[in-house]
């Protein structure tokens, strides 16, 4: 089967002039499944708005950052505490197999697919033996 | 001047301790996980005001037809289960973290609340719920009268 492109993963806060000093940062739960054409990366990014999430990819890194603005009034009694509000960031080290061009998002009820095709150099090609 | 403080803060700090040990004996789930539901899924927060109760899951993926929420008296419950599970796949994994098994967490509020006002709305994969506290359980003002 194909060769493992994922070599190492670096977590916590991505750098990134737009967010506010003092944001908790969350690592997201991330299923990753890789077939010989692509990676495929599912998020789960809940309270994060399509417009509040940002993903670069540069240099085989890729990053995710996204924002949750609480939804709890500031001086919220609170009887149960499980999350708090904050920002999701998690990036990957992918190496140089994307094609960056063609890598495409969806993000839908909270949760984020990325679709990041092989380049055409590394997917594996039958060779055709013909019979002498 | 600053030790009158620290003494304020000590004894607010220790009685918040005991409010939230206290809370936690009613919020505390029902029940343990065993393989098959989840009994601890989802992450919860709850939170009051004086009319209403609010609690919010966090439901990254669900569908609205995929959660069912159910309130008697002070006991909130929520089930859940995808429609689409992960399938046989010849591809390999390299990350799975999402819990993906159906979900039956029960939550024991600390009044009750009026289940036929109950409001839930699905957002962004956060699930919110509105619970108006049953009418006894309300802070009622009393009205001074002059003698």
């Amino acid at each position: 089967m194909s060769t493992q492109t994922l070599t190492k993963e670096s977590r916590g806060p991505a750098v990134n002039e737009g967010l506010r000093a003092g944001t908790r940062w969350y690592v997201p739960a991330v299923d990753i499944t890789e077939t010989d054409e692509e990676l495929l990366l599912v998020a789960e990014l809940p309270g994060v708005k399509p417009e509040d999430l940002d993903i670069q990819y540069q240099g085989g890194e890729l990053s995710i950052t996204g924002q949750v603005t609480p939804s709890y009034p500031p001086n919220a009694r609170f009887l149960l505490s499980e999350y708090a509000a904050g920002g999701y960031s998690r990036s990957f080290e992918l190496g140089e197999t994307i094609d960056s061009a063609r890598i495409s998002a969806e993000h839908k009820d909270g949760v984020l697919t990325l679709r990041l095709p092989k380049i055409e150099a590394v997917k594996p090609r039958r060779i055709t033996v013909k019979a002498g | 001047m600053n030790s009158t403080r620290d003494t304020g803060f000590f004894h607010l700090g220790r009685l918040r301790g005991e409010m939230d040990h206290f809370l936690s004996s009613f919020l505390a789930p029902v029940g343990r996980d065993n393989g098959d539901v989840s009994e601890s899924y989802p992450s919860l927060n709850v939170w009051e005001d004086e009319a209403n109760i609010y609690a919010e899951a966090e439901l990254p993926g669900f569908k609205l037809d995929e959660i069912e929420i159910y309130v008697v008296k002070n006991e909130l419950r929520l089930k859940g289960q995808r429609k689409e599970t992960p399938g046989e796949t010849k591809a390999i994994y390299h990350r799975r973290e999402r819990e993906l098994l159906p979900f039956a967490r029960t939550v024991h509020l600390p009044v009750d609340v009026d289940g036929e006002k109950v409001k839930a709305q699905l957002r962004d994969g956060l699930l919110t719920i509105t619970l108006p506290k049953a009418p006894e359980a309300r802070p009622r003002k009393v009205e001074l009268t002059k003698p």
